[in-house]
Formats: C-alpha cells, structure tokens, sequence
C-alpha cells in the first residue's frame, strides 16, 4: 500500500469519512475487490472471512491485505497439504508486521516519538559511555524518561537494542515484567540480547 | 587516543586503546578477567555478581568479590613478580566506580564502561571526575588460568 493510501487511510480511520485525497479512488475500488472477493468460497463453500478470527479481521479491514493472495488460499493447489486457515494465517501475521514497519513513521505522535527516542538514547549513551556502573547507567534521566513512556517505548527499545545494543534490558523488564534471559546468562549481554530480540520477535514488536 | 574531560590525566604518552569498543563486559568482569560478561552488583537479576547482593553495594562488597576469586587487599599497586593485582576506584562519595587490572609488564589494563579497552601506565592515569580515586589494591598469587 502506498504511503498516500496510508494517510488516507488514516484519515478515514481518525474521521470516518473519505478525504478528498487522489488516494480516494484506489481506496474505493480496493473496497469493491473486497466484496468481489468475499463472495469467493472454497470446496467446502467457506469463504476467507470464515477462516480468520475476529483480531484477523481487524488486521484485514485496517491494513487492506491482498485479498486476492488471501482468497486464492481457498483454491491453491498448496491447500490440499495446508489447511487454508493456516495459509491464511500465516500471511496475515506478515502483512500485519509489513504494516507496523510501513506505518510507524507517518503517524505524528509515533514520529515525534520515535525523534524524542533517538535524541534521549544519542545523549544517554553519550553520557554512559564510559560508566562501568550498571546505576549509572539504568538511572540516567534519558533512559528514566524512555521508560516512563510505559509500553509504548517497547518496540522502539528493542529496535534499538536490535541495532545498536545498548543495556536496555532493566527498562525491557521493567517494561514487560518478564525476564526472558536465562538466569545463568545474567550478565552475559550478547546473549541477554539474542533472549529479548527473540522475544519481540515472537510477540511481533521487532 | 582518548581525549575526554573525565579523564584529565589521560596523554598521549600514558595509554593505548587496545581493543575495538564493545558493551558486552565492563571493567569489573575485564579485572576479574572475562571478556564476555558484565558483572554489577546491583540490577538482579540481570547482571553477573559471585556473591548475594547487599541493599547498597560498597567498596567492600567489591573487595569480598575479588575475595572470591583468591585477591587479597595489598598496600599498593608496585609490580611484582610473583602477584596479579587489581585496583578499585571509587567517586567523592566513596561509591565504587571502576576497577583495572595489571599485565605481566606492570603496566594496566581497563575496560572504560561501554566502550575500549586501554592499556595505562599507572592506576592514576584514569582518576579524575570519571572514576574518581583509587581505593584498594589488591593481590593474588599469579597464576596462569587467567582467561583474557
């Protein structure tokens, strides 16, 4: 989906209404390919909206998957091996971390936090660069004010973990209130940081 | 070369960077001699500590650590054959700040928080605002099983 189609979405999900946008055009035709689409069944006369539960349709109907990928799992030839709820399945939770990669930087208050993200972890490992101090380091204002933005810092955090490193594994706790490093890896950072990227992994934040 | 003003006494001629920057150990596990984990007495359970953590980690509690691994406290960081010392450096409120270790040449060696390693003529050449003063040398026999 093109990044104009997103704002328009946008707007259309913050009023309920269709902006005067170009995008208007692509985003109703987009709507009739839907019902076309819906009326498709399999063999056993489901159709697509059978097989995806309620958090699924609410994937579909906000990030406007590919319905014509979707609906061709009813029919594939791979169908006979994999139940199309599985392929269906596994494609939504693609498209969906496709969509969070795409969106995150075109909503204003995602953007503005995502900059006030950059600038607070610049100057904390400016600042601790040369602590040895894991207090020093877990108390400096920066890192207290990324953790005081609650769960929304999570994903930004484990983005940055993933790229940069950085002890980010107190705020991440903190955070989560779990602990997914193994007690016999306390301290061993590399490792700390495979246990919490596989983490957000599973949960889809990374 | 490091030039930063935590670190006054820093020159040219007194230390080298002797590794690339890394945060994956800090100063205390680098004198204790790993290179793969971050020792702290403090955040459990995230960090790496020999011992159970008191409320408020002290000097002491890093000089009962080093107990552990066979160093006694000694009067001073001099050379000699026979011993390994370590150094203990604490801040104006007598808070442990940083720890290094001395190679075979007398020279020493510290891993500055997240960042290099350096090799430093004296324990002095890394006080200042930084890491403050030294505290306590400490000795052990030397032995061979040094990892790092």
């Amino acid at each position: 989906m093109s990044a104009l189609a997103q704002r328009t979405y946008q707007h259309y999900f913050d009023t309920n209404e269709w902006s005067n946008d170009p995008a208007d055009e692509f985003l109703r035709s987009e709507n009739s390919q839907m019902e076309e689409y819906e009326s498709s069944i399999d063999e056993f006369g489901h159709s697509v909206f059978e097989y995806v539960s309620e958090g699924d349709k609410e994937i579909i109907e906000h990030i406007g998957v590919d319905m014509a990928t979707l609906s061709s799992f009813l029919v594939t030839p791979v169908a006979l091996h994999h139940p199309p709820k599985n392929l269906i399945g596994t494609y939504l939770i693609a498209a969906k971390k496709s969509w969070q990669r795409l969106t995150a930087p075109i909503f204003p208050h995602a953007q503005s936090m995502e900059v006030r993200f950059a600038v607070l972890s610049d100057l904390w490992r400016k600042d601790t660069e040369f602590s040895s101090s894991a207090a020093d380091i877990v108390e400096h204002s920066a890192y207290l004010e990324i953790v005081s933005w609650g769960e929304q810092a999570i994903p930004l955090i484990l983005r940055d973990l993933e790229m940069n490193g950085g002890h980010w594994f107190q705020a991440l706790q903190e955070l989560t209130k779990i602990n997914p490093v193994s007690p016999s890896d306390a301290g061993r950072v590399r490792k700390m940081r495979e246990a919490w990227i596989k983490w957000g992994r599973d949960h889809m934040l990374v | 070369m490091i030039v930063n003003p935590k670190f006054p006494n820093l020159k040219k001629h007194n230390h080298l960077i002797t590794s690339p920057q890394t945060d994956e150990y800090n100063c205390i596990g680098w004198a204790a001699g790993e290179n793969d984990r971050f020792w702290w007495p403090g955040n459990h359970p995230i960090y790496y500590w020999p011992l159970p953590i008191p409320v408020t980690p002290t000097p002491q509690t890093f000089i009962e650590a080093f107990l552990t691994l066979n160093y006694v406290p000694c009067a001073d960081g001099s050379f000699e054959e026979a011993y390994e010392k370590v150094v203990l450096y604490v801040d104006s409120k007598k808070k442990p700040t940083h720890m290094a270790r001395q190679l075979r040449d007398g020279t020493w060696t510290s891993k500055l928080g997240q960042s290099f390693d350096i090799m430093h003529l004296t324990p002095a050449a890394i006080s200042g605002s930084g890491y403050g003063t030294v505290h306590t040398f400490m000795r052990r026999p030397f032995v061979e099983s040094i990892k790092v």
